[in-house]
């Protein structure tokens, strides 16, 4: 064995600093070449799938079991909830009905056409990769389904993010709190539009570029102004928890609590552009 | 007989590493990214202090290759962080394995954290935030993994490999 080490003359330095260069030259070209730019959003989620379902499927299982164990009351308590709620939305809806004849009356006269009825994918949300950098979010459907990079996708709450690669049976989605998320945002109570970037802690929106005069307060409500035509227009955003003046600075500081709600396992839905 | 020796530890070093891309590849609530341990660069740094003629640079560089395309990030920062400290490990290792176990738990727990941070101080450097906390966390919770990996392994490759030693 300690002959081996004399023996063998390795260039490891020569090595490492090739090595080095290499990762380096690579980084910085990540960006800009356009084969890498192709592996990230079509080879990848049709590679790693595969292999991510298989090893999930236990995990998946034991899901699956623990939904069709659970106890007749929970069941029950579960049914009633969702009844009431069921009619809450119902009581609701009926005045949306007249509120959108009004619109599509009021759009009328104004002499703009907007379509309605737009079309919906239910999707299942079906990773949380552990990356520190970003959540990696993926759901269960793929181009074979139709879907697109740029969709919106929202769920229940509001607006959920956007998809942002493809591949044939999985996608993957940008969450509205990432750091590389922004969307244009409108003020339900005044029709300010501004636009809203996730902090990529995770926990929420911030405002930029916000002017100091700017008419808001913790509590308004945001939804999506429609501006940039990525994200439809009306969909919940958040509401400001925190709108606060720092000394010295050109922008007023504000956060938002996004509405949609994060948990692995649950449905999201896709809309399509008609 | 040393081909068959040389099989079984290659056959146990890849299935050490197929062990650890399988457990990077669970799905886990969003929460984990404060607790769970990097089984890859745990592999690589502790075979690295193991057997540095078969886990050398260009190993660590392709499994730093592979991590950055499981995290989706600009290819090369992980592979870059890797090569380094393996590197590291190479040219020190004889002055590392002289110092007692907690303090060699102290400089893998530093190699750890470097392995994390250089690749999100690189994309800082491409203007992504990045927090700095999950990274020390999971940084504790892989020189936990690597004790307890050391603690168990060493023994039991001390047997497996009988005649190695």
């Amino acid at each position: 064995m300690n002959k081996r080490i004399f023996a063998k003359k390795s260039f490891q330095g020569a090595r490492v600093f090739i090595l080095v260069v290499l990762s380096l030259v690579l980084f910085f070209c990540d960006r800009n070449l356009t084969c890498f730019t192709a592996l990230h959003t079509n080879f990848l989620p049709f590679m790693t799938a595969p292999f991510s379902r298989t090893i999930n499927w236990p995990v998946d299982l034991v899901q699956r079991f623990s939904g069709n164990l659970a106890s007749r009351q929970l069941l029950l308590k579960e049914n009633a909830d969702l009844r009431l709620e069921l009619l809450l939305a119902n009581a609701k809806l009926q005045q949306l009905g007249f509120l959108e004849q009004e619109n599509f009356q009021l759009r009328a006269l104004l002499n703009t056409s907007r379509r309605l009825k737009t079309k919906f994918l239910v999707a299942q949300l079906s990773a949380f990769a552990a990356g520190v950098l970003d959540q990696q979010i993926t759901v269960d459907k793929g181009s074979l389904d139709g879907l697109y990079v740029g969709q919106p996708v929202i769920d229940a709450y509001g607006l959920f993010g956007q998809v942002v690669s493809v591949g044939p049976k999985v996608s993957k989605i940008l969450h509205i709190t990432d750091a590389k998320s922004a969307v244009p945002v409108m003020i339900v109570r005044n029709g300010i539009q501004v636009i809203a970037v996730g902090t990529g802690r995770g926990d929420g929106l911030e405002l930029i570029n916000a002017p100091e005069t700017i008419d808001i307060k913790e509590g308004d409500f945001l939804v999506t102004s429609g501006m940039g035509q990525r994200f439809p227009a009306g969909y919940a955003v958040g509401s400001v928890t925190m709108a606060k003046h720092v000394l010295g600075e050109r922008f007023i500081k504000i956060l938002i609590a996004p509405s949609a709600r994060v948990n692995s396992s649950q449905s999201v839905l896709l809309l399509y552009k008609k | 007989m040393a081909l068959a020796k040389e099989i079984k530890i290659w056959f146990l070093i890849l299935s050490s590493f197929l062990v650890a891309l399988v457990l990077m590849l669970v799905h886990l609530p969003s929460w984990s990214k404060w607790i769970y341990p990097e089984w890859l660069i745990v592999v690589v740094l502790y075979w690295a202090f193991a057997m540095p003629y078969r886990v050398n640079i260009g190993t660590a560089w392709l499994v730093g290759f592979l991590l950055d395309i499981l995290y989706n990030v600009p290819v090369g920062g992980n592979a870059l962080a890797l090569v380094l400290a393996v590197y590291f490990i190479a040219t020190f290792s004889s002055k590392i394995n002289l110092l007692d176990f907690w303090k060699k738990a102290a400089v893998v727990f530093g190699l750890i954290v470097w392995c994390q941070l250089l690749p999100l101080l690189l994309s800082a450097c491409l203007g992504k935030h990045f927090n700095f906390w999950p990274i020390l966390s999971r940084s504790i919770m892989s020189t936990l993994v690597w004790l307890v990996v050391v603690l168990l392994f060493n023994y039991k490759r001390r047997s497996y490999f009988e005649s190695y030693y």
